[in-house]
């Protein structure tokens, strides 16, 4: 069984993005070396990076033009994107996962392999979070409030997490590593 | 220069209160204890809405020297009950309920800013989240200190729940608690 980790920075006020699709301004506030070899240690783990369609395509245009260590594995690491509207993708090794997601995502858990990793996907994670297929959350707070946004957590069901660790970053970021206990 | 300090629980979800409105405490613990009677050291004035004024007025006088109370409680109760409150409030008639309370006269912004200047230690805002907002909204909140508690309420009252300006904090303290609590310390940038 693989497990589900889930990477995002979010405000301190807890919106993953800005008023607007796609407004990571914030994420400036805690880029920079540590967060990059941090990254970089991570996508190490990765078996699949797995998606909404929303987030893909943001993703997909973006570093299918970047350069770098961080791209370089961006692009050839596995991608999965739940899809009910997308016939095909063209990012660099991503398969589709057509009908229901919470199903779809199941099935790749029960497959042999390394972790997989949800970056952004906030409303895929929504779902996911609700039918228990998170085991754990990483993310990095960053240290702004925006006073309006998207918020990380859909209103859902009261649910307990463990703490495993705690990492301030020199840019004022702090990573917070949880387990899921349901 | 007195500051106004927000110091809350929330969860990892953002909420303070969970979708009954229900108050979902921290797990208490030696560390947590440490760490109250180490913060509360920092001031002698509390800022109030009335709700919050109202329930905590019913709390606080009792509980000083009630045997029932914990010791690490008394010292909180005794900051409680000892420290100059302020409560803001267009309904209420007098403050009378609660020992060393008072009613603001002006709005936050002046009554703050008159504070500001007087000598004393700093302010806090402990409590309610809608006194919170209006206090963040009004752009009088110095530092934010957050103790985030390990889980997602799922629903219920925002702390921090936008119509303030977008706000670089610079991280002043980050720190886990025995019980899997995080307190993150934070002041304007």
């Amino acid at each position: 069984m693989r497990r589900l980790v889930v990477w995002n920075l979010i405000s301190l006020d807890g919106y993953f993005e800005g008023p607007t699709p796609w407004d990571l301004d914030f994420h400036t506030t805690v880029w920079g070396e540590e967060l990059e070899a941090f990254s970089i240690e991570q996508l190490d783990e990765v078996g699949t990076l797995l998606f909404g369609r929303r987030t893909y395509e943001g993703m997909a245009d973006h570093w299918t033009k970047a350069t770098g260590a961080i791209a370089d594995m961006m692009n050839s690491i596995e991608k999965a994107v739940a899809t009910r509207t997308l016939d095909r993708a063209d990012w660099n090794n991503t398969r589709l996962l057509k009908g229901d997601a919470v199903d779809a995502v199941r099935a790749l858990k029960a497959e042999d392999g390394k972790d997989i990793y949800v970056f952004g996907s906030a409303d895929l994670l929504a779902s996911l979070q609700k039918a228990g297929l998170v085991d754990e959350y990483r993310l990095c707070l960053a240290p702004v409030v925006l006073g309006a946004g998207n918020p990380h957590f859909k209103p859902d069901g009261q649910v307990k997490m463990r703490l495993e660790k705690t990492r301030p970053l020199k840019t004022g970021g702090v990573v917070l590593t949880y387990a899921v206990e349901g | 220069m007195r500051k106004v300090v927000l110091s809350m629980f929330v969860s990892l979800d953002g909420y303070i209160e969970g979708p009954g409105g229900e108050f979902i405490g921290p797990e208490w613990s030696a560390d947590l204890d440490a760490w109250t009677d180490k913060m509360i050291e920092r001031f002698d004035t509390l800022l109030y809405g009335r709700t919050a004024w109202q329930s905590m007025a019913e709390f606080w006088p009792a509980a000083e020297g009630n045997p029932e109370v914990g010791p690490a409680q008394q010292s909180v109760a005794r900051f409680m009950n000892g420290s100059r409150k302020i409560v803001f409030s267009r309904s209420l008639q007098n403050a009378r309920a609660w020992a060393n309370s008072s009613l603001a006269t002006a709005g936050i912004v002046e009554t703050v800013a008159a504070e500001r200047g007087k000598p004393g230690k700093d302010m806090v805002i402990f409590a309610g989240a809608k006194f919170a907002q209006t206090a963040l909204r009004a752009g009088v909140v110095d530092e934010i200190w957050l103790l985030t508690i390990p889980m997602l309420f799922g629903g219920g009252t925002r702390l921090l729940d936008g119509g303030y300006q977008r706000q670089k904090l610079k991280l002043l303290e980050a720190r886990a608690m025995d019980t899997g609590a995080v307190l993150t310390r934070y002041e304007k940038a």
